[in-house]
């Protein structure tokens, strides 16, 4: 906006100071931009103004009453006045009246230090109260899901948190009820709270009536350091605040970025730092002896894995692979692809660990072709097989911006999605049959006439049964509209990873392939930092063979993972917000991570330990530059089409929240996941003959789990979807990597001392 | 719900630019038939209008005419602001809980009537001003209020 010259400018008198500001400015932002001071509570700059809480009530001359000058349009030659005494009798009386049913108990509040409220009462407050009748009284604080807590006592309806979810994130989670005196904010029935955004509306709360409750009574803001860094799950890369007290991250605040996150964040992110100070993390290396993981030193791990590569290079080269990259930085990872490349001599790494062989994923770079401000000024969203909520929660929000000011949205996937009110149109059809939709799309008369277009591939698309169909059909119809087709596949720092080389080299195999090559004995020695291929390889039955088809197996971890528990050698690693470095976010821009804690024991961090190794190994590393490996996109022939389809198939689909070793370890956000379970159509769980809740067992010719059957026609006929993200449900395993479409058969299973039907 | 109702609130939407300006009369189509509106209720209106259930609940828990919780079949609103009040409808008011036995805000145990107490009616100059069901009666008095009820079974 400010780069804009304003067309026309007007000129007008705030408190004796003459300002000139762009012709359509209000009165409060012309104030602010010239330093004036004016109280707000329900303003907020992201959203249009709304004039509820009088606040900023100011004199304006040959205006008869106060005016809000959060609604009041600035106007050549208006003279204001900010603390004539009718201004100061106002601001004393609106405080007065905010504060007749306020509970004024700000020592135990958790807002108390960075509130408002506070603030305002102490500066524009008339110090005293009339009222003497009884204040209003509410249990509190009611519970709204598992992170949000209301207290209605302190709640001035300023209507900030209900606008967020009507404006920003378009998903009204919070409404207020009743009329009145009786009106309040909420959820029917107090019910838990619907959102992946909540996290912003206790973040915007003037008062403490939206607090946190992993964060309740945890600390004051004059106690904790706030550290500023970058948010590692999903890959948009949103800037926050980590706020550290006694060595441990309590909360995570979204840092202002305009170009990335703006002011917000996801719930993902606001409430995931608890994994970093769990209980279980790895703080010594573990060496495998007599079958089992035993404490070991840092000498004694890392000479075994040395003479393991020294033994393995003896025996011929390229006999070692790496796989994993995701949760490293783009240091960690630099130092990754240096050390297997020039240390070791070996071309066959990759990041790519969830990636099937025969999909689209392998062939083209992953992440944006814009930067996201320029995706945000986009005027047509196809969204192909990309659950932007589920997959990139805050991305949506410039989405959404960008159809607030008229652009428009098209879906096209096998799941109605939780956006799907705000698209203009929404093509739905089994995960197996949606290239024809794609194909068809350039004849939509909104496609074919937008002038930025931009088109979104997610993974359910390319990994599914048709990938290079999707990518091939994508990419001719962006050429089309001369659109812009972005990969929308990647999380945390797969775009570092990508970026730093850990991809495969000269000759060298792709994840696919090194399992494959493991399993048939083509490597000594497999190696895997920064992913957990036990759980994210989307072929269970690849890993078992891999990990059984090579000799030694080291593993940098965190935690014990399912990978951990099958090596012989593990090397306890620090996580991102325990590290100094740089991250890639899906747009290609580099962030800064800060290390906000120590990590627990001896811990190091991944890109030391392969230092550590190289000089074992006779090579002492640097690291002023890092290899640059800019894959080109290439977009291959599609696969012939597979034989006849299945009548009921499993999908793997993403999702938010969910448990795996990360977020399966952060309070809140365990709950926000639940249980695993599955989404039927009522169709075939009538056929099926199962219930809503009940348990289920999904059988397939590899495997079968157990999990809970939700019934809902978020999901087609013929196609159950399953979430993949919780460690303790092997979902993975009921597949095997296909160009067709996996066939299931879903059973009730009947609860133990249950009646037979 | 069924398919008539539902029939109703689509053709209601289609007299609008907007889905929510349909919200009001749909959810008096969907009262009318289900007797109140239960949250099974608010969520299929929100269903047929493709509205977030979270705004169906908020815009009919602002307006007195519509019933969250399960009522009489006749629904009795006696007027208690100003010009009523001037004009004895504490009396009234009196009469109603005797005869029906029971409180403003309550139902009678055979479920044949719900009593309110209720702001303005707009019959200021017929006050007091009784509303029961969808009929307005103006200057009831307390002798009034058995015949008057007596036409509602």
């Amino acid at each position: 906006m400010a780069a804009e010259a304003p067309r026309t400018a007007v000129t007008l008198m705030i408190d004796g100071r003459g300002i000139t500001v762009p012709k359509g400015t209000t009165v409060y932002q012309a104030a602010r931009s010239a330093g004036v001071d004016i109280p707000i509570f329900c303003y907020h700059d992201r959203m249009p103004p709304l004039g509820a809480c009088r606040m900023c009530l100011v004199e304006v001359q040959k205006m008869s009453k106060l005016q809000t000058a959060c609604t009041l349009e600035a106007s050549e030659g208006m003279v204001v006045s900010t603390t004539s005494p009718a201004v100061r009798a106002a601001q004393e009386s609106m405080l007065e009246l905010l504060l007749i049913n306020h509970p004024l108990d700000c020592p135990i509040c958790d807002k108390g230090g960075e509130c408002p409220l506070q603030d305002q009462a102490f500066r524009y407050g008339p110090g005293r109260s009339r009222f003497i009748e009884a204040k209003r009284d509410h249990a509190k604080p009611l519970s709204l899901g598992p992170v949000l807590a209301l207290d209605r006592e302190r709640c001035i309806l300023c209507w900030r948190c209900v606008r967020f979810g009507e404006i920003i994130a378009g998903d009204d989670a919070l409404k207020g009820f009743e009329r009145g005196f009786a009106s309040e904010v909420g959820t029917p029935r107090a019910l838990p709270v619907e959102s992946k955004f909540i996290g912003n509306t206790i973040a915007i709360c003037p008062v403490g009536a939206l607090t946190s409750r992993t964060y309740r009574f945890r600390a004051r803001p004059w106690d904790i350091d706030p550290v500023a860094s970058t948010c590692t799950y999903c890959g948009v890369g949103c800037s926050v605040w980590l706020d550290v007290r006694g060595g441990e991250i309590l909360r995570t605040r979204a840092r202002e970025e305009p170009e990335v996150n703006d002011a917000w964040l996801c719930d993902l992110g606001f409430f995931g730092h608890g994994y970093v100070a769990a209980g279980d993390r790895l703080t010594t290396p573990l060496v495998r002896r007599e079958g089992r993981l035993q404490e070991a030193s840092w000498d004694e791990a890392l000479d075994l894995v040395a003479e393991r590569l020294r033994a393995s290079a003896e025996r011929g080269p390229g006999r070692v692979a790496f796989l994993g990259g995701r949760r490293l930085s783009n240091e960690d990872a630099s130092a990754a692809a240096g050390f297997f490349r020039d240390v070791v001599g070996t071309p066959h790494l990759d990041h790519r660990v969830d990636a099937p062989p025969d999909g689209a994923s392998l062939g083209v770079s992953w992440g944006l072709r814009s930067s996201l401000e320029d995706l945000g000024r986009g005027d047509v969203f196809v969204l192909v097989g990309c659950d932007i909520t589920e997959e990139y929660p805050v991305l949506w929000l410039r989405i959404k911006a960008a159809i607030d000011r008229g652009a428009s949205l098209v879906i096209v996937h096998a799941k109605r999605l939780e956006i799907r009110r705000h698209a203009r149109r929404e093509l739905l059809d089994r995960h197996d049959r949606l290239a024809p939709l794609v194909a068809a799309l350039a004849a939509d008369e909104t496609v074919a006439s937008g002038e930025r277009v931009h088109v979104l591939l997610g993974r359910l698309a390319m990994d599914g049964p048709d990938g290079p169909n999707l990518l091939r059909s994508a990419d001719s119809l962006v050429r089309r509209v001369n659109g812009t087709l972005h990969i929308a596949r990647g999380r945390g720092n797969d775009f570092g990873a990508q970026r730093f080389g850990l991809l495969p080299g000269e000759g060298g195999m792709a994840a696919p392939g090194i399992l494959q090559g493991a399993a048939a004995g083509a490597f000594d020695l497999l190696y895997v930092a920064g992913s957990d291929p036990a759980t994210a390889v989307t072929d269970g039955a690849a890993w078992e063979s891999a990990r059984s088809g090579v000799g030694f197996l080291v593993v940098h971890e965190a935690f014990l993972s399912e990978t951990a528990q099958a090596a012989d050698v593990v090397l306890p690693a620090l996580v991102l917000p325990e590290k100094d470095g740089t991250v890639t976010n899906l747009e290609g821009r580099t962030l800064a991570l800060r290390a906000a804690v120590k990590g627990p024991g001896q811990a190091r961090a991944d890109r030391e330990i392969f230092d550590l190794l190289a000089a074992r190994m006779g090579v002492v590393r640097g690291h002023d530059t890092a290899t640059r490996i800019e894959p080109v996109a290439r977009i291959e022939p599609a696969a012939a089409g597979a034989g006849a389809s299945p009548s009921l198939i499993v999908v793997v689909a993403d999702r938010l929240f969910t448990q795996g070793s990360m977020a399966g370890r952060c309070r809140g956000l365990i709950e926000l996941a639940g249980t695993a379970h599955c989404l039927i159509h009522p169709a075939d769980a009538a056929r099926a003959g199962v219930t809503d809740l009940g348990l289920v067992e999904m059988v397939t010719e590899h495997a079968s789990v157990v999990v809970q059957a939700r019934v809902s026609d978020v999901t087609l006929p013929g196609q159950v979807l399953v979430h993949r993200g919780y460690d303790g449900v092997p979902v993975h395993a009921l597949a095997r990597w296909s160009p067709a479409p996996a066939g299931v058969e879903v059973r009730p299973v009947a609860p133990p001392g249950g009646e037979t039907p | 719900m069924t398919e008539a109702a539902r029939e109703e609130i689509r053709r209601l939407a289609g007299l609008y630019e907007h889905r929510q300006s349909a919200l009001i009369p749909a959810l008096f189509v969907a009262q009318q038939e289900a007797g109140y509106l239960s949250p099974a209720v608010l969520e299929s209106v929100a269903e047929v209008l493709e509205l977030p259930v979270t705004e169906v609940t908020s815009v009919a828990s602002f307006y007195g005419l519509f019933y969250l919780e399960p009522v009489g079949r006749h629904m009795v609103h006696v007027c208690t602001n100003l010009s009523c009040m001037l004009n004895g409808c504490q009396r009234l008011l009196s009469r109603m809980q005797e005869v029906m036995g029971i409180q403003p805000g309550e139902t009678t145990p055979d479920g044949r009537f719900s009593l309110r107490a209720a702001e303005c009616l707009g019959a200021c100059e017929e006050a007091p001003a009784v509303l029961v069901d969808e009929d307005r009666w103006a200057a009831v008095s307390p002798e009034g209020v058995e015949p008057m009820l007596e036409r509602y079974r």
